[in-house]
């Protein structure tokens, strides 16, 4: 009997599943500890110091402040009004995505994802342009509409926060058991009912993913509250109050701890839902192929157009912006805007597009690799990988930036030698959006039945052949849609990677802020614009790679 | 004995999911695990076939223990109830993906994936994918996925509960048919009291995490050991009224006291009477509710008999024979 | 999701991502990054397009010295340079506010140095153990959108008293002191030209007419050219900048006078390249970069300067020291803890 011999083997050696697991949760857990802990920590050790030493004078003062109790109202005000509406609007428009026929469903799904490859300056600027006091609306209707301040946050937040919803429900909603739907209906159930006891118990581990990242990231957010905030105050801009403006960092720390609160309790909530979670993709389910209405179709699509002409109409705008000589005194068309004056002139974009790409595979296999490690080995530590996977979430990038200066700019450190090149701004890329990602991954995997990796295992896979053979030939194009993600992020993110970046890496998000900064908001549009086609420019030289490698009906925007 | 069971026992936090389980089977033998759903059934094959690990006890095959071994490492061949055929692979490489595991050479693997497909009659489907066939087709394949590599158990889990009746019963056959040409030994988790009786060679009947009684399909029929089985495996009346259990031993008050419908003998001046409360007439067969002493039994009647009519009065006899005392659960 | 039809081609897709990661890798590894002989890191918050220009002439007068500069607006770049202080990057710092550059966490990380030609630049605009010399520097001023003046009929402000008038209530905004260094450029002088008492009685007036606390120094500007408001307290430079790009709005140099921030150069300790790095040092204070200067800025601290035009047309008089309050920097960095609680308390919500 050949179980015999293998017994013997077994007891022998370690198992080649058990090393694989330590190894991949191992260098994950590193590489977690390095790139999110290591920095985090050498920042926020700084809210203990005080002039008198070591202690929690600083969160003392803080929480005694009157203020205090005000901006934290506030933020959790906005973080709870945005958090609740984009769940609704991308869920509504992930669910006319996924589970209608209704057309165009190819330039909805780009249109909704525009607010997370604009930078989020020119979203700003975008809606000053568009409901500002001096705005298209106020000087074309006359109105008085005032957004400066809760609705000027509450909206581009909204704006900013929708694609990182609809990215993940969008997953959740793209994967489901047809026969749940038919038996649900011959049973007599209601659209409702239906919706209500079948769709969203099956993608409750999605909502609950992307309520946690709305609401974290907009609390986290300084760009928007900065430009639009008014005098409202929120605890990001506090940060950056403290930090950029008063080069405190200790104050700034003590805010920056505040903010990763909601994420140790999202770890907590994490646990409770993932537990109330089925596989709503099992070896047997048949996959749900919507089918026309065309009365539901059409209403579904009215809606999503809606959205997508909100969203459209802040990014049209400013495109129009970059094309006329002086918003809004002189309308008359011009090319001006795009004769760059920077420093650099056109160079970054190209540096942008190189630190994006590079930033996109290494999360293609470093981010999705932590989502396979915390799901596929059960350990204990899997808690602690999952808290740290989604921990950057809860970090403001100014915070990992400096965080990283801090902890990597000391030769002779071990990853000293990243450091002033291109690799640690996308690696600081990678782990300043790792939660997004993450979950991302997380949902799509945690739908695949764990049949398949037993069935795999009972003909005598080792875990890496199942991996290799099983599991992602069927997450693939996840694990594409989550480079698509990183590399549309690191096209414009800011706020960490300007205390990384060196006279050699310029980015083109960057000179968007130099050009905003002098002034010369028009150019500033056209920087963003260049940016914005450089990126829907990939994406369909991408999606056209695809075809020519005979690969079909497959979405880089889940 | 080829496979042991010895106090086999799993924890899932404070539910005991099954519960010092001991069990022999020898080789080639086909054993069904009986019993309703959260019985502990799925979970004990699951402990056997290395994809859940043992809290207590040991798993022995041929003497040598499991425990410690992982599953791809037993060489038992597994088909799930939700097929599990990789859906990005085709037939034939669903077959042969066991084989690549054990590093066959790529002849023999072809030569086998041959063979198993003749077995299963799917030949002319090698090169389709999953989604192409249909349920039953793909349960096939599966079986022919898991007895590639010549496993030493093959483990069904509730293999056929998925598909629609008739497939199901064409399946049993040939499922049934395998087993005995293969010689392999083989366990099959099945709720289904039906599937059970006709393939299996024994019936482990389980109840809350333990086994409530091994046997053939007779003699778990005819004589049940628990009200469990009993009742579990075809109909049976439990005479609760002490009109009824009159006459059946005077400690009457603990034993549970049970008669199949089947047993109960309609008969003119019969030792009680009842009224008729229900009649369903099902071919050859006729069963009858009746309310007698304060409870209703169920009679079931053979052959052609004069018409029963609801509000009838009916005399009946428990043989004393037929009567079985059952105890309330195994210890 | 089809997940049958693709899967060949997928794993080659994926084979070949994962290699292109490590090739990738391996490329950058040869990407220099550590400054050499010859080349040197400068830090600076000039803007970009004065940058340009700076740079420009730079390269003329010093063609074997190759600049390697980094932009960043004053606050980021005074969090970057606290953060790399154990390791820095770069060689020399330019154009960079004094108020900052008095931080002593800063100060500990220049070496005293002054170019030959230091004496063009008065004493006042020069650290006086010679650690940063200051040869350009920023006013303040008032940005007034003229269409939102006459829309409702109103007076152009001229001063600081004139802007706490009520016709002016919900007109104004200005950068918030907490975030903004030209907005505690402006807090500090008028509580230095006023006096505590009564500047803090001042600003509680202001506050009353204040729209919002924009977050930074350009922004209340930019928001009264844009006609987002009808006045911006802002400085000179934005104003004139945005004159010149057409928006129709008029700076006002406030006649009680105006706060100012000098931009500061230094000379790095731990500079790898100090021949280079002095060699730009005394470039900075040299006819050929005064020449630039006098181009772009309002205040060059350098004697004798020729005011360009557009200068002159936005409103600049030609002699600026008659409309410059003398701001005590050192008392501004020593107490801006302080100053900028108060101001949080009172009227931040």
């Amino acid at each position: 009997m050949s179980v015999l011999s293998s017994k013997a083997r077994a007891s022998a050696l370690p198992d080649s599943d058990r090393l694989f697991g330590v190894f991949t949760v191992g260098a994950t857990g590193l590489l977690l500890v390095t790139f999110v802990l290591v920095p985090l920590w050498a920042i926020l050790k700084n809210s203990f110091v005080t002039p008198e030493g070591i202690g929690l004078d600083n969160f003392v003062r803080y929480f005694t402040d009157a203020r205090f109790v005000t901006v934290v109202g506030n933020t959790f005000e906005v973080g709870i009004s945005v958090t609740l509406t984009t769940l609704v609007l991308a869920y509504g428009f992930a669910y006319a995505v996924q589970r209608t026929c209704m057309p165009f469903k190819g330039v909805l799904r780009i249109i909704a994802l525009l607010p997370v490859f604009s930078p989020s300056l020119v979203q700003a600027l975008g809606l000053q342009f568009l409901l500002g006091r001096n705005g298209f609306v106020n000087r074309t209707f006359g109105t008085e509409i005032d957004i400066y301040g809760f609705w000027g946050i509450f909206i581009s937040d909204t704006v900013y926060a929708f694609p990182h919803a609809f990215l993940i429900l969008s997953t959740a909603l793209a994967v489901a058991d047809a026969r749940l739907y038919e038996s649900a209906e011959s049973l007599g159930a209601g659209p409702w009912r239906i919706f209500r006891t079948v769709t969203l118990p099956g993608t409750r581990y999605g909502i609950a993913s992307a309520a946690f990242v709305v609401f974290t990231i907009v609390i986290t957010d300084f760009g928007n509250p900065v430009v639009i905030g008014g005098n409202y105050s929120v605890l990001a801009v506090e940060i950056y109050n403290q930090v950029s403006g008063q080069a405190n960092f200790a104050m700034g720390a003590v805010i920056g701890v505040l903010l990763l609160l909601p994420a140790a309790l999202a770890v907590t909530g994490e646990k409770w839902i993932a537990r109330r979670q089925f596989a709503s993709l099992t070896s047997q389910s048949v996959p749900l192929v919507p089918r026309p209405n065309p009365a539901r179709d059409a209403a579904w699509f009215a809606y999503s157009v809606l959205v997508a002409l909100a969203i459209l109409s802040l990014v049209a705008i400013v495109i129009y912006a970059s094309f006329v000589r002086l918003w809004p005194y002189n309308l008359s068309l011009s090319l001006r805007h795009y004769q760059f004056d920077v420093q650099n002139g056109i160079q970054p974009l190209w540096t942008s597009i190189s630190v994006a790409i590079l930033t996109a595979l290494l999360a293609i296999v470093f981010v999705t690799g932590a989502a396979y490690a915390n799901h596929a080995f059960p350990m204990r530590a899997n808690r602690i990988l999952y808290f740290l996977a989604i921990l950057p979430a809860a970090v403001p990038g100014m915070v990992l930036g400096l965080g990283y200066i801090l902890a990597f700019n000391t030769p002779g450190q071990p990853v000293y030698w990243i450091y002033d090149t291109i690799l640690i701004i996308a690696v600081c890329n990678v782990y300043h959006y790792h939660a997004q990602g993450f979950l991302l991954a997380t949902t799509n995997i945690k739908q695949i039945s764990s049949t398949f990796d037993e069935a795999s295992a009972t003909l005598g896979a080792t875990k890496l052949r199942t991996v290799w053979r099983v599991t992602l030939p069927m997450i693939w194009p996840t694990v594409l849609a989550v480079g698509v993600f990183f590399f549309m992020r690191a096209m414009v993110t800011l706020s960490a990677v300007i205390f990384l970046i060196t006279p050699s890496t310029q980015l083109a998000a960057v000179s968007v802020l130099y050009l905003d900064d002098r002034g010369a908001l028009n150019q500033a549009a056209a920087f963003a614009v260049c940016i914005m086609a450089t990126v829907v420019a990939f994406l369909v030289l991408t999606q056209l790679a695809l075809r020519l490698a005979g690969i079909r009906g497959v979405n880089l925007v889940r | 004995m080829f496979l042991s069971l010895r106090g086999v026992t799993k924890r899932f936090g404070s539910v005991l999911a099954v519960d010092h389980v001991d069990l022999d089977l020898s080789e080639g033998e086909f054993v069904c695990f009986l019993g309703p759903s959260g019985c502990g059934k799925t979970t004990l094959l699951r402990l056997v076939a290395g994809l859940e690990t043992l809290d207590e006890g040991e798993i022995l095959l041929e003497g040598t223990d499991l425990s410690g071994l992982p599953a791809r490492k037993r060489n038992f061949g597994v088909v799930f109830q939700s097929y599990s055929l990789f859906p990005n692979l085709s037939v034939a490489r669903n077959i042969a993906y066991g084989l690549e595991c054990r590093k066959w050479e790529k002849e023999k693997i072809k030569a086998r994936v041959g063979e198993m497909l003749d077995l299963v009659h799917l030949g002319q489907h090698a090169e389709k994918h999953p989604h192409e066939l249909s349920g039953g087709m793909q349960q096939r394949v599966a079986l022919a996925r898991a007895l590639a590599p010549e496993p030493a158990v093959l483990l069904l889990d509730e293999p056929l509960s998925a598909l629609d009746a008739k497939v199901r019963e064409s399946l049993r056959g040939e499922i049934s048919e395998l087993q005995k040409r293969l010689g392999i030994t083989t366990i099959m988790v099945t709720h289904d009291q039906d599937e059970a009786m006709e393939m299996a060679d024994r019936i482990v009947a389980m109840n809350r995490g333990r086994i409530e009684q091994v046997g053939t399909a007779e003699e778990l029929y005819w004589e049940p050991a628990t009200r469990f089985v009993g009742e579990f495996i075809g109909r049976i009346n439990m005479l609760n009224s002490p009109q009824l259990r009159a006459g059946f031993d005077g400690s009457a008050g603990e034993a549970a006291l049970a008669i199949r419908p089947e047993h109960v003998v309609l008969s003119e001046g019969g030792a009680h009477s009842g009224k008729v409360r229900k009649v369903a007439f099902l071919g050859n067969t006729m069963r009858l509710g009746v309310e007698a002493g304060g409870q209703e039994i169920e009679i079931e009647v053979h052959g052609r008999r004069r018409r029963m009519n609801v509000g009838d009065t009916v005399t009946f006899d428990l043989p004393v024979d037929r009567v079985r005392r059952l105890a309330v659960s195994s210890q | 999701m089809d997940m049958t039809s693709v899967q060949r081609p997928a794993l080659n897709c994926i084979t070949r991502l994962v290699t292109g990661v490590f090739v990738g890798a391996a490329l950058l590894l040869a990407v220099p990054g550590i400054s050499q002989a010859g080349k040197i890191t400068v830090y600076t918050s000039y803007e970009e397009d004065e940058l340009a220009a700076f740079l420009e002439a730079m390269s003329k007068d010093l063609p074997d010295v190759e600049v390697d500069v980094l932009r960043l607006s004053t606050g980021d770049l005074r969090a970057r340079m606290l953060a790399e202080a154990d390791n820095p990057k770069h060689d020399v710092i330019w154009g960079w506010a004094a108020t900052s550059m008095v931080d002593p966490r800063i100060l500990e990380m220049l070496e005293p140095y002054s170019p030959a030609d230091i004496d063009k630049v008065p004493a006042r605009f020069r650290d006086k153990d010679g650690y940063w010399f200051a040869t350009t520097g920023y006013m303040g001023a008032f940005c007034v959108n003229n269409e939102e003046m006459s829309k409702d009929n109103l007076a152009i402000p001229s001063s600081w008293q004139d802007l706490i008038k009520p016709e002016y209530k919900g007109k104004l905004v200005m950068p918030n002191p907490a975030s903004s260094g030209t907005g505690y450029l402006h807090v500090a002088s008028i509580l230095q030209m006023m006096g505590e008492e009564d500047g803090w009685a001042y600003l509680d007036e202001l506050d009353k007419n204040m729209d919002q606390y924009i977050k930074s120094g350009s922004k209340p500007c930019n928001a009264a050219s844009a006609g987002e408001n009808a006045i911006g307290i802002s400085f000179a430079l934005r104003a004139i900048k945005n004159i010149d790009e057409g928006y129709p709005i008029t700076m006002v140099i406030p006649s009680e006078g105006a706060g100012h921030e000098l931009e500061a150069n230094a000379l790095m300790k731990t500079s790898q390249n100090k021949e280079d790095a002095k060699k730009f040092l005394d470039w900075s204070v040299s006819k050929g970069a005064e020449a630039e200067y006098n181009k772009w800025k309002s205040i060059v601290t350098m004697q004798g300067r020729d005011m360009p035009e557009k200068f002159k047309n936005a409103g600049l008089p030609d002699d600026i020291s008659t409309v410059l309050f003398e701001v005590d920097y050192a008392w501004a960095a020593e107490n801006r803890d302080r100053i900028i609680t108060e101001w949080q308390k009172r009227y931040e919500k």
